[in-house]
């Protein structure tokens, strides 16, 4: 999952970086609002992370001007303002969710969960594939009842297969969604990846694999039939 | 608790209380008058029958006329006694009732021992002998008779003129001049051109009960007016004090949220305008304050949330994944800690020399010495933005103020101006001497400032960047400076002179008013 984290302050902007990255989402930062506009309307992300007060344009014209860009990411604002009036018109500008400053990472985390599992039509945080069962909440993968251990990369993608489970995913999608701007994805990389995984999540070497590839497409995630 | 209600209601149900009551005291009394007018005229009328009785009495009595002087009238003419009119029948003709027994009663003397005529039954007791002082116009007054009744009584003094003896009457011997029989008579009878007087009164018993009617008629009416005016008043006040109540209803309903609404005068009567443009001028002060308020709120708020924000968020990262700490962590800790310090100790600095809390020391320094000692910390910024710095402040310039909160006055400006002077802009240190009062003023560069935020920054935590994104300010040093200047009883003033530059004098109060 790819996340746009729009913060002036620059202590809380690399912490908040440092854990959204630690917990498997890619992120791309930027201290002020018309940088987060044009990131906002340039590149797909599964959820934007919004503060109010901001240098150049505030958050809540950020999140206007996305809105009517026809963009429909999940925004999360994050803010020191607790009235309910500024809650209200943060929610009326289109925000999908409002957390006030100081908050707790666990919270954060949390929110931002639900959120892309709203954007993905999930309602819990569980996803279950005949066996398998991905919990994003806890960041874990069951088969069979079994713990895979999986890298956090890997299990970004196996959470983005997964939530598009059915749906053929090309190459870039996933290079998107997975790695930020401060990642140079090699050419091969997420073929290298879903390799691993494939690996790790079969039973045996005589397992149906869940992970198909559609060459000159991309892949896809469905169960066995 | 008074009640403009109840005082309105007291005040006007007594005021149409006296009203009706005089009034009423009004009509009574003048139908009394009136009444009493009449009676008076009607006694006045027969005062000719007291006249005439009063001389009729004397016709048989009087000196006799001499027999010379006698006019007899033709043979022809001359009838019996028995066919002429009796005095009595001619009162009785002229004034039909004063000889009836329910009619008026009279009663005339010669002097006050002496009743010469009066009506049958009359008690002298009753009836007592007037002193009238002006013997052209008649005493009129009321007499209580022994049964209870009243009576309107007219007196008056009149004479009996006449020559002589009177006229033989039938068969009454012709007296001569020089007879002496009637000597004695002349001696018991008064002469003719007497002094009488007497008093003829009459019942003032359809009076009383006309003014009896009357008097119960008021106060029947006054009854009934008094519960009409009771409801009227009641209802007349209920109505007229619909606007204050409903201006308090609409006063009750005010709150936080809703301080921007305007009472409409159309709606309230004129007496209640003035009170409207009062509540609206403090409805329009109140909304100021609260937005003054609700911005220091949402700045504090800031302020403080921001770096415990951070605070939380860098310790809770570096709980949950401890092989990532480093040095760095530590020293973002420490500068958030000290961030926060600063903003409490300001706030506590500022609330105290708000209250006036601190003990001041006054002690002589020498301006100029003092300003550049202030204006070193900054002196490397200023170097670094290539600003140009003119002090104009002679060396004999001598104040006496408390130099710790003076430094923190100057301290604050001097920042100001080092941290938004544009690169290449001006800083302008000066006194001018010929303004009373004035100890110093400092003028900077500026960019892209405007009035309206002049009349805002120096309120608490309020900055220029909405944003607030520089951490390193807080927004309460100019708040601070103007408090700390009428700690030490000066004025510090802001002035936008053009556009692009700002002006802060600061001078004595004292003096200046």
């Amino acid at each position: 999952m790819r996340i746009l984290l729009v913060e002036d302050k620059n202590r809380l902007r690399e912490a908040i970086g440092k854990a959204l990255r630690e917990s498997g989402y890619a992120v791309d930062s930027t201290d002020n609002g018309n940088d987060g506009l044009w990131m906002g309307s340039e590149n797909t992300y599964d959820v934007i992370l919004l503060d109010i007060m901001l240098p150049g344009l505030d958050g809540l014209s950020v999140l206007e001007q996305l809105r009517k860009r026809k963009c429909d990411t999940p925004v999360l604002l994050l803010t020191a303002k607790d009235t309910i009036a500024d809650r209200v018109k943060g929610l009326r500008k289109g925000a999908d969710d409002y957390l006030i400053k100081p908050f707790a990472l666990e919270e954060l985390l949390a929110r931002i969960e639900a959120l892309c599992r709203r954007s993905y039509k999930k309602s819990t945080s569980t996803i279950t594939l005949n066996d398998l069962v991905i919990d994003s909440s806890g960041k874990t993968v069951k088969r069979d009842g079994n713990l895979i251990d999986l890298t956090a990369r890997e299990y970004a993608i196996l959470e983005y297969l997964a939530m598009r489970q059915g749906a053929v995913i090309s190459r870039s999608e996933i290079e998107e969604h997975i790695y930020d701007e401060l990642v140079s994805p090699m050419s091969n990389v997420v073929d290298s990846a879903i390799c691993n995984l494939r690996k790790k999540i079969a039973k045996g070497p005589d397992d149906a694999e869940l992970i198909h590839t559609r060459r000159g497409q991309g892949y896809i995630l469905m169960p066995k039939n | 608790m008074s009640s403009i209600r109840k005082n309105l209601f007291i005040w006007l149900l007594l005021g149409l209380t006296i009203l009706w009551a005089i009034a009423g005291a009004g009509i009574y009394l003048s139908v009394k008058q009136g009444e009493i007018a009449k009676i008076d005229a009607e006694l006045q009328k027969m005062e000719g029958a007291l006249r005439f009785l009063g001389g009729s009495t004397f016709r048989n009595l009087g000196p006799q006329r001499p027999d010379h002087l006698i006019v007899r009238p033709p043979r022809e003419n001359f009838q019996p006694n028995e066919n002429r009119n009796s005095p009595e029948s001619r009162v009785a003709q002229r004034w039909p009732d004063l000889l009836s027994e329910e009619g008026p009663k009279y009663i005339i003397w010669t002097n006050k021992d002496t009743v010469i005529r009066q009506s049958e039954g009359l008690s002298t007791k009753e009836f007592e002998f007037p002193e009238i002082t002006d013997s052209n116009s008649p005493l009129f007054y009321n007499i209580s008779l022994q049964n209870g009744n009243t009576m309107r009584a007219m007196a008056s003094t009149f004479r009996r003129f006449g020559f002589g003896r009177p006229r033989p009457r039938g068969n009454e011997p012709t007296r001569r001049p020089n007879d002496e029989s009637p000597a004695q008579n002349e001696e018991q009878v008064p002469s003719r051109n007497i002094t009488l007087t007497g008093i003829i009164a009459l019942s003032s018993e359809p009076m009383r009960q006309t003014l009896n009617t009357l008097l119960f008629g008021i106060i029947a009416i006054g009854i009934i007016a008094g519960f009409c005016s009771f409801s009227l008043v009641h209802f007349a006040l209920r109505k007229g004090l619909n606007p204050l109540y409903a201006l308090g209803n609409k006063l009750a309903s005010v709150d936080s949220s809703s301080l921007s609404h305007r009472f409409s005068k159309n709606d309230l009567p004129v007496e209640l305008s003035p009170i409207c443009e009062h509540l609206n001028e403090l409805m329009e002060r109140l909304e100021d304050s609260f937005e003054r308020e609700r911005r220091f709120s949402g700045d504090l708020a800031h302020e403080l949330r921001t770096p415990i924000a951070e605070l939380k968020m860098i310790a809770e990262v570096a709980l949950r994944w401890p092989e990532n700490n480093v040095e760095s962590h530590a020293n973002e800790t420490l500068d958030i800690a000290q961030q926060l310090q600063e903003i409490i100790e300001s706030l506590l600095a500022l609330s105290r020399y708000e209250n006036g809390d601190e003990d001041l020391e006054f002690e002589k320094i020498q301006l100029l010495s003092f300003i550049k000692d202030c204006w070193n910390p900054f002196a490397q910024k200023s170097e670094e933005k290539k600003i140009r710095v003119a002090t104009k402040i002679s060396s004999d310039h001598v104040i006496e103020t408390d130099p710790k909160i003076l430094r923190l006055i100057i301290n604050n400006l001097f920042s100001n101006a080092a941290e938004y002077t544009p690169s290449g802009g001006t800083i302008d240190i000066s006194e001018d001497q010929n303004v009373e009062g004035h100890i110093l003023s400092i003028s900077n560069s500026v960019e892209n400032f405007t009035e309206e935020m002049l009349g805002h920054m120096f309120e608490r935590l309020w900055r220029g960047d909405l944003s607030r994104t520089d951490g390193s300010h807080s927004g309460l040093g100019l708040s601070l400076s103007k408090a700390c200047s009428k700690c030490l009883d000066l004025d510090l003033e802001a002035k936008l002179i053009g556009s692009d530059q700002i002006k802060f004098t600061l001078s004595r109060n004292d003096i200046k008013n």
